[in-house]
């Protein structure tokens, strides 16, 4: 293979481990050759430099979009002003039609739940000798498989017991319909001030809301609020349909 | 095992989508924030290594390193950003102090350690070179773009590109790194 062509497989990381190894002798011994790859590795960085510039360059659009809101609404064309108002106008009655008549308090919770993703466990294809305990309960969550991750939970807690564990479980059981079971353990993490204490007042909110315990999640959602945590903007606007 | 919604966004952001690109930040910013809260960063640098994470994941997608998910897309964020905090707290010596948060972090989640994750600056060298790479034509700076950060091969380059045959995106892009190193070369006789 020629010199260019390996310098071409290189940055389409299309390499052989062979042409790899042809490659870094090249590097080590033809002046020539080396020169030239450090060129273009050189006009790769530029490019990615520049690159990363526009994405940061848009996030950070993104990020004052978040913090302020507000600034958005004076854009709006006049037209389309009006047209929003209207369009304000008939959600709100639909709204109070539809609340006033019933609360459809699954609904609420199906709307609002999502199941909390595995930040905790990289779950990648391995040899076997990598499959443990945690590999497997964190493998039956991820399929929504929640008999089998409550079981393997339950059994890590026993074993050894990061605080974490305590929250995936949780998570199961309130997929797995044990309410009561599910709503103890949130109980428990959310007054710990453990890890995920915030996020477990927001699945204690929904655990009463799909046992029917309208008043105690009410209250559940209030106390988020009141620690301004995790979910606010959500809580905020849940406790509203449901009072 | 992937709920299909992040299918879809994963699918989008392969093909560009800037409103996937925007969904995607938006959606995991705060899971990512309440992640990062226990290693007891600036808020400020949280935030910021939370976007280098995402360009990160973004770019992978993109140039194809990451061809289909094994995991959610807030899994493999979550992992880059372990990742770039960890450098984050070496470069913070003093702040690693406690053993066990380094403990935490010591190493790259399987998940991505193909990935390309370091986000170094440019040296001295290389922002002089920018500034003639800015000099090309638009047409070589779209070739080598392509060629050098989207890891698109000759032929769909030829193919995006509205290109007649592999010959010509091959001479075209020889020609702009010619053009470019005379660019360089000339300037250091000065």
């Amino acid at each position: 293979m020629d010199n260019q062509e390996l310098i071409y497989k290189y940055f389409q990381d299309t390499l052989t481990s062979e042409e790899q190894d042809q490659f870094d002798k090249l590097v080590r011994e033809d002046i020539d050759f080396k020169e030239q790859f450090e060129f273009e590795n050189n006009v790769q960085q530029i490019i990615k430099d520049k690159e990363r510039r526009v994405l940061k360059d848009k996030l950070q659009k993104f990020e004052k979009e978040i913090k302020n809101p507000s600034d958005k609404k004076f854009l709006f064309w006049k037209p389309l002003r009006i047209a929003a108002s209207i369009a304000i106008i008939l959600t709100a009655g639909w709204y109070f039609y539809t609340t006033s008549f019933s609360i459809d308090v699954e609904k609420l919770y199906t709307a609002n739940y999502e199941k909390y993703p595995n930040t905790k466990y990289a779950i990648t294809r391995s040899s076997n000798s990598d499959i443990t305990l945690e590999y497997r309960a964190f493998e039956a969550y991820e399929a929504n498989n929640f008999q089998e991750s409550i079981v393997l939970f339950t059994e890590l807690k026993e074993s050894k017991s990061p605080e974490y564990v305590d929250f995936y479980l949780a998570q199961s059981y309130l997929n797995n319909d044990q309410l009561e079971k599910a709503i103890a353990l949130f109980i428990d993490i959310s007054d710990d001030k453990k890890e995920f204490s915030s996020e477990s007042h927001w699945y204690l909110a929904l655990a009463y809301l799909k046992n029917d315990k309208k008043e105690k999640a009410i209250n559940a959602l209030e106390n988020l609020i009141q620690d301004g945590g995790y979910k606010k903007v959500e809580a905020t606007s849940l406790l509203k349909k449901l009072e | 095992m992937i709920k299909d919604p992040d299918q879809i966004l994963f699918n989008e952001l392969k093909n560009g989508s800037e409103t996937a690109f925007k969904k995607v930040y938006q959606d995991n910013r705060q899971l990512f924030l309440n992640f990062a809260k226990k290693y007891r960063l600036v808020e400020d640098d949280v935030l910021d290594i939370y976007q280098d994470a995402y360009i990160a994941l973004y770019e992978n997608i993109r140039n194809k390193k990451l061809i289909a998910l094994k995991s959610s897309l807030s899994t493999y964020l979550i992992s880059v950003g372990k990742y770039m905090i960890m450098n984050k707290l070496r470069k913070n010596k003093q702040q690693v102090d406690n053993e066990s948060l380094l403990a935490m972090v010591h190493e790259v989640d399987s998940d991505v350690e193909t990935f390309d994750l370091i986000m170094g600056e440019l040296n001295p060298n290389q922002r002089i070179m920018q500034k003639y790479f800015d000099q090309l034509g638009e047409k070589c700076k779209a070739i080598l773009t392509l060629f050098y950060y989207q890891k698109y091969s000759i032929a769909q380059i030829m193919q995006a590109g509205n290109y007649n045959s592999l010959n010509v995106v091959k001479s075209q892009k020889s020609r702009c790194l010619k053009t470019l190193k005379e660019l360089c070369k000339n300037n250091a006789k000065l």
